[in-house]
């Protein structure tokens, strides 16, 4: 079912609506889970509470783009999810290992002056993201912020995996210096 | 700042952007693969939705009881299960098999439960036209109701809009609407009652609160037997002499349910005047309100009754009032921000002050939880003012 119908579904209030977004995105949804909680039950809890939100939120909103506005939701909840377990650095999967990779990127604890807020430091990574080349920033949301494996990286999109990696690394260094650039280091 | 962080902020960027990686990654519907079963949380849901659903013109057509629907959907709504309440009953509904919406006027009494001073009693009623719902919401005209015995009859409020001495036997109120207050505009009051409206089978469910504690004794409903309660519909705009009789259902008194705690050491808070203080000395809990108990020096000062007050002149009666609210004031910024903790570790945070009348040498700081409903047997303590006091497992 297109996207459209979904939503629309949703704007009736029908239950058929979970359901067909179950069939479209559970999918989706589930191993965007997984590979930040790196549990299945936890994963499986988020995804349902992503159908308790986005049956919360549409109406009054309607998404242009469906399947990105789940993965947020699904992402969002499961790095709250993540957040309660404490078990953020170590032993966390897939998201643990990426959050360990970015923070080559960061500048030390000792030079930053100020904390941004999260949304600000967003416009900064749009801006980022706009710079890249379209397979290399492709790249680096699937790494950073669906959490995806480099082999999955790889396979889906048809390169090597140390095409990936250095790919990533190119861009880790890239918004390291950006972030340095607009006064984070 | 921390990599956390930036994980974070990066899911504030373009959708745009996480689209086109979602089809790169092959996530988009074409690669979608078997479903898994929806699990509870889901099923909640679609229950309720499938529910919404059958309550429009289908249920009739299937033989379904359209009040046997409304039964469930309103218990579902109210986490009845989900909070382990008690003391909710369902009424038995009419025998009659249901074929089609029905012509004449009706009311179906629902279920009912009690809460503190209140009893709840939901009520369906139907056919209601739009236009009605619409004088109900510009004040034009609306539904009341009233109980054998009490002699009052009363418009259906939007509030439970409570003065100090004199408490009106009965309100109706749009269920889990309480927050509506007449200062909205009436386009918002208009749109909270189309939300508990169904215009395609032309019904509405409504709250009946039945206040059990009225200040006037005469006014205090007899708990001793069923109560008769009657619900019509006058119209002020169209036509002065329109009246629309929706008829009497009997409501049965519930059991009321309800954790007490006494505070051995009650927590304490500076007053408006330095050297002066306030403590909250009990709290009492049901599903749906919360009661909290403040005792200070002076108290009963501050608690004159009509005749005393009529008795001072304007200036002690100015006085009288400054005094009050220099106290009242400092409840709601402490109490409105405090939350209960429950055994599961999640919370649930309570609103500010509906009414504070004195009661018992205190004065009972009426109000409700952010949640229809909670499950009180599973609450272990309350966090107020930054101060937490743990309830004892027995207390109930």
């Amino acid at each position: 079912m297109e996207d459209t119908k979904i939503i629309e579904l949703y704007w009736q209030r029908a239950g058929s609506a979970i359901d067909e977004t179950e069939k479209k995105y559970g999918r989706m949804c589930r191993s965007l889970a997984e590979n930040i909680l790196n549990d299945p039950l936890d994963s499986e809890e988020c995804v349902n509470d992503t159908y308790l939100n986005v049956w919360q939120s549409i109406p009054t909103q309607r998404p242009a783009h469906f399947a990105a506005f789940l993965a947020a939701i699904t992402r969002r909840l499961s790095i709250d999810a993540l957040r309660r377990r404490n078990a953020a650095k170590r032993g966390g999967g897939a998201f643990a290992v990426a959050l360990e990779e970015l923070a080559e990127c960061l500048p030390s604890e000792e030079s930053v002056e100020a904390q941004v807020e999260a949304r600000e430091l967003a416009e900064i990574l749009d801006g980022f993201l706009d710079s890249l080349k379209e397979t290399d920033r492709n790249m680096f949301v699937c790494r950073y912020w669906l959490c995806a494996n480099i082999s999955e990286i790889a396979q889906r999109l048809h390169v090597t995996e140390s095409r990936v990696k250095s790919s990533l690394m190119r861009s880790r260094k890239r918004l390291g210096n950006l972030l340095s650039e607009v006064g984070y280091r | 700042m921390n990599s956390f962080l930036l994980m974070q902020a990066l899911g504030e960027i373009a959708p745009e952007k996480v689209q086109k990686a979602l089809e790169s990654m092959g996530r988009t519907p074409q690669s979608a693969g078997k479903a898994r079963p929806v699990r509870k949380l889901a099923r909640t849901v679609l229950l309720a939705a499938v529910i919404t659903a059958l309550l429009g013109a289908t249920a009739y057509a299937v033989g379904i009881s359209v009040d046997r629907l409304r039964q469930e959907k309103l218990r579902q709504d109210l986490k009845i299960e989900e909070n382990a309440v008690e003391n909710y009953e369902e009424y038995a509904l009419p025998e009659q098999e249901e074929t089609a919406a029905p012509a004449a006027p009706k009311i179906t009494v629902l279920s009912t439960y009690r809460d503190g001073d209140n009893q709840y009693i939901y009520v369906n009623i139907s056919p209601v036209r739009k236009e009605q719902i619409r004088e109900q919401a510009y004040g034009n005209g609306g539904f009341g109701a009233d109980l054998d015995g009490v002699g009052h009859y009363t418009e259906i409020y939007f509030t439970r809009e409570f003065t100090e001495d004199e408490h009106e036997p009965v309100h109706v109120t749009i269920e889990g609407k309480d927050e509506v207050h007449m200062h909205l505009k009436d386009e918002a009051i208009y749109e909270h009652w189309l939300e508990n409206y169904d215009e395609q089978e032309q019904s509405l469910t409504l709250r009946v609160s039945v206040y059990l504690n009225s200040a006037a004794p005469e006014n205090r409903p007899d708990l001793t037997r069923p109560l008769p309660l009657h619900i019509a519909y006058k119209s002020r705009e169209e036509d002065s002499d329109l009246a629309m009789d929706y008829g009497t259902v009997e409501v049965k008194p519930a059991e009321e349910y309800c954790r007490e705690i006494v505070f051995d050491t009650p927590p304490v808070f500076p007053g408006p005047e330095e050297g002066t203080a306030w403590e909250i000395r009990k709290i009492k809990l049901y599903p749906s309100q919360v009661l909290i108990y403040i005792w200070h020096d002076g108290i009963e000062a501050l608690n004159l009754s009509a005749e005393e007050r009529q008795a001072l002149s304007p200036e002690e009666l100015d006085r009288y009032e400054q005094a009050r609210n220099q106290w009242f004031n400092l409840y709601d910024p402490v109490i409105g921000n405090s939350y209960v903790t429950f055994s599961d570790g999640t919370r649930c945070g309570i609103y500010g002050a509906l009414t504070i009348p004195y009661v018992d040498g205190c004065q009972e700081f009426n109000t409700n939880w952010h949640e229809k409903t909670v499950n009180i047997a599973e609450a272990v303590s309350w966090t107020v003012g930054g101060q937490t006091v743990s309830f004892s497992p027995t207390a109930k």
